[in-house]
């Protein structure tokens, strides 16, 4: 069974509003379970979305209940490089998913694919950004988002800001799924059929429809021996990469690939 | 005061035959489907699409080769040269610039410029670099203002052979210009910002305005004339306390188009 699960914030207390998050994570959504039979977990936005979802249990979170139980989960609303999605101040546990190094070497939220997740896209500007800043030491990306790979294929994001619009997720889940001949061109499904696009494809070509050149959007995938994530299509349309999990094998390895809009 | 031109597009409206012809020079046999707003062809790894004037997307050509992905390793990448060759060579055979206008007040230059990509590759212990991709990207000015947006860029990815494996060609055949409006000043902006922004947070929410950028954005087609007009593209930072508390300065950052004209 495939599965997918969204969160989206546009009303932060806490931090400044977004406009167009509902449309774009609900597009994601709607696509796959509308279009191309995937259960639709969770839909959760603004006041119930929480970061607990995303957060490993062992730092009290739920990622176990909630991120890590779908195949593909999309979040859209704030980011920053050390820090995946922002939420609200007023929901449970706290308003912000940690990389590690954040709060401490360990500290991180995301320790995900434990269960079941393949693919995290973060619609939210500069998570991917190369190198970050903290008290003057440089943290590099995979200082900040390494450990969140314990089985994850691929976190699809950005490395600089981006805008908010409300296309992202419709269009990304339509190149993922191959109805992008329909969805961005509208041609009917039955007289062209699909065209499944690989995900890390797909994040570039979505970024390259809605950004300005100015962006840069960015993925990170994990491998290890006998994995080969870079060349994933979404369940249902071609190869999907064995899950890379951290001492499977005597090598494991992390690539950033960035790609200007 | 100063003035700026809006323009109206006017993506080229292709024949089945030429595109066709484009679709053999890349290797796919098939035969195109064909709506009022789109064609498209696909085999069983590659596919071509171009959306026709009045589509969304119009004037957009875009091109998938399936048999490599983009984060693929190949042994060795093509030239920066063989790449730009070809793409010279294809823009220009198959008519896909804009035609230079005779109206003297439109300026369009178009360059093609080509770089190699690096992947970042960690294994538990070390940073290595390997080049991943050799693309082909447009800087495209009028009148020495940036224009940009899906409908207007040329993006090519190859890897090692002397054909793309992804194409977004969002192009138009000419331009005209469609009316003379007063050029709203980069300082006033900043006003309209503040203005904005101060109906949406609270008080004790600070920000910076980290860079204000004039371009011209050719966005999705939404009915009514073609329209390419100018916006201000305003990068916001705001301040994270909590993070400023354990040393990280960066915060939620949000690009902002306001229009450049009344």
């Amino acid at each position: 069974m495939k599965e997918v699960g969204v969160e989206w914030v546009n009303d932060y207390d806490c931090h400044n509003s977004l406009t167009y998050e509902h449309e774009d994570a609900g597009g994601f959504y709607h696509e796959l379970v509308n279009h191309d039979g995937w259960v639709g977990r969770f839909n959760w936005g603004d006041k119930n979305a929480w970061e607990e979802d995303f957060k490993r249990p062992d730092k009290g979170g739920t990622a176990n209940h909630w991120v890590d139980t779908v195949d593909f989960a999309y979040f859209t609303g704030h980011g920053s490089p050390f820090v995946a999605a922002y939420f609200r101040c007023d929901v449970p546990d706290d308003d912000r998913l940690e990389a590690d190094h954040y709060s401490g070497p360990d500290n991180g939220d995301l320790r995900l694919g434990q269960q079941d997740l393949e693919w995290l896209a973060l619609e939210v500007c500069s998570t991917l950004q190369l190198n970050a800043n903290k008290d003057g030491t440089n943290y590099d990306v995979f200082d900040r988002w390494a450990k969140a790979f314990q089985g994850l294929h691929t976190i699809c994001s950005f490395t600089t800001g981006s805008m908010d619009k409300p296309e992202p997720g419709k269009y990304f889940a339509a190149l993922c799924d191959g109805r992008w001949p329909t969805v961005i061109y509208g041609i009917p499904e039955w007289m062209f059929g699909r065209f499944p696009i690989k995900v890390i494809d797909a994040w570039f070509e979505m970024t390259t429809l809605t950004q300005s050149g100015s962006v840069q959007s960015a993925v990170m995938f994990a491998n290890t021996e006998g994995t080969d994530t870079q060349n994933d299509y979404i369940w249902g349309h071609g190869h999907v990469s064995k899950d890379p999990v951290p001492g499977a094998a005597n090598w494991f390895s992390w690539t950033w690939i960035s790609h200007w809009c | 005061m100063t003035q700026i031109y809006l323009y109206k597009l006017k993506p080229e409206k292709m024949q089945s035959d030429k595109f066709t012809k484009i679709s053999r020079e890349l290797g796919i046999k098939n035969k195109a489907v064909e709506t009022d707003e789109a064609m498209a062809v696909h085999d069983s790894i590659q596919a071509l699409a171009y959306a026709q004037p009045t589509a969304k997307f119009a004037g957009l050509l875009f091109y998938t080769d399936q048999s490599k992905g983009t984060a693929d390793e190949v042994k060795k990448l093509i030239d920066k040269k063989s790449a730009l060759k070809w793409a010279g060579r294809f823009l220009e055979r198959f008519d896909l610039l804009p035609k230079q206008s005779k109206d003297e007040r439109i300026k369009l230059n178009i360059e093609t410029i080509c770089d190699q990509t690096q992947a970042i590759v960690f294994d538990g212990k070390e940073r290595s670099k390997k080049k991943i991709k050799t693309e082909i990207h447009s800087k495209i000015t009028l009148n020495d203002i940036p224009v940009e947006g899906p409908r207007s860029k040329i993006r090519m990815i190859f890897k090692d052979e002397a054909k793309p494996i992804m194409m977004h060609l969002g192009m138009w055949e000419s331009i005209e210009i469609f009316e003379e409006r007063e050029l709203i000043r980069e300082h006033d902006v900043f006003t309209i910002v503040k203005e904005k922004l101060a109906q949406r947070h609270k008080d004790d929410m600070n920000y910076d305005i980290v860079d204000i950028k004039l371009a011209y954005y050719a966005d999705e087609f939404k009915g009514g004339p073609d329209l390419l007009v100018p916006y201000y593209f305003v990068e916001i930072e705001h301040e994270d306390k909590k993070a400023r508390a354990v040393g990280i300065t960066d915060g939620p950052k949000k690009i902002i188009p306001i229009p450049a004209y009344r």
